[in-house]
């Protein structure tokens, strides 16, 4: 089976030296994604310091084979400010 | 002329049991004499099979073993870790089928006890049947802590609290230095224990040995800062009733 390295970057890059072995791309996949959401599920609001976080799988020849991001955006506060002003 | 030999296999068991209240000498000789004959099991073998109908309870007197459940895609959940001096399947002298499968973790050495003997254990020692019935109450509060670190605690949080209660059960049971203790489990175990994948593992210990708590190579544990890594673990020992009180 091929081996899958999976590093991970917000910000900084932290390398996996270790890797997996798994069947395929597709396994490589739902790992990635697995991975991603584990890290992220107890991040809270501080996600939003960094901004965004990548999972990326390289394979034994150093290619990226996945890439996944999450990414947290500041959005206009529509209306808010102006409601309360009217008040 | 075997009775050193014969006491040693359950040194662990009595040194656990003990901590919690004393046994008397009869009692260490009939756990001892309960026993048959010590076997040995490869690693990655069943010990006990899941769904199946022990006719006898298994004692590990040696090596690491997990309590798990599989799923149909092949996802695996342990649901303990145990140490050498656990009684594996105690519960299946009344719970009669097994619920889940016990796999060894590492080369075993184990000896059973025919049901129909732990009975009359039971019945000729009612101190030791007491102390045997805390065994698996411990172990159902080793459950209930378990399952509130895999619905609520972070990674980080529930790494650190399955190190802290190794290290308790195992210096219980005779097998941990000072702050120090082997662990010669895979990161796949590991991650299978916490509900969480192989590469979150790794980079939780990275983390936990990057904030010096713990200094963690290969298959020994070092704890550098026990408060700190109880602090991350929001650790409080009372389910493993480490106090010494009369049952």
């Amino acid at each position: 089976m091929p081996r899958y390295y999976f590093h991970t970057e917000n910000g900084d890059r932290i390398r996996d030296d270790q890797g997996e072995e798994l069947a395929g791309v597709e396994a490589a996949r739902e790992e990635a994604v697995t991975v991603l959401g584990e890290i992220l599920r107890y991040r809270g609001a501080s996600f939003w310091d960094t901004g965004s976080f990548s999972v990326i799988v390289t394979d034994d020849g150093g290619r990226t084979v996945v890439r996944v991001t999450a990414a947290a955006s500041e959005e206009p506060q529509q209306g808010a400010p102006a409601s309360e002003a009217g008040r | 002329m075997n009775a050193p030999v014969a006491e040693a296999r359950v040194a662990n068991l009595v040194e656990k049991l003990s901590l919690r209240d004393a046994l008397s000498p009869e009692e260490v000789v009939a756990l001892e004499t309960v026993l048959g004959p010590s076997r040995t099991i490869p690693a990655g073998a069943d010990i006990v099979r899941e769904h199946s109908h022990p006719l006898q309870s298994t004692l590990l007197i040696s090596g690491f073993s997990a309590r798990y459940s599989t799923l149909k895609d092949g996802g695996r959940q342990i649901t303990e870790i145990n140490i050498s001096g656990d009684f594996i399947d105690l519960h299946s002298l009344l719970m009669k089928q097994m619920d889940h499968g016990v796999l060894a973790l590492t080369d075993c050495v184990i000896a059973s006890t025919p049901h129909a003997r732990l009975i009359e254990l039971t019945e000729r020692h009612p101190h030791l049947a007491r102390l045997l019935w805390l065994d698996t109450i411990i172990d159902a509060a080793i459950h209930r802590q378990w399952l509130v670190a895999m619905g609520r605690r972070s990674g980080l949080s529930h790494l650190a609290h399955l190190v802290c209660e190794l290290y308790l059960r195992l210096r219980a049971a005779g097998q941990a230095g000072d702050m120090t203790f082997d662990l010669p489990l895979t990161q796949t175990v590991l991650g299978d224990a916490l509900g969480l994948s192989t590469v979150h593992v790794s980079r939780l210990i990275t983390e936990l040995r990057g904030e010096g708590v713990v200094n963690w190579s290969g298959r020994r544990v070092e704890i550098l800062d026990w408060h700190r890594l109880a602090e991350i673990a929001e650790f409080d020992a009372t389910y493993l009733r480490l106090s010494n009180e009369p049952v």
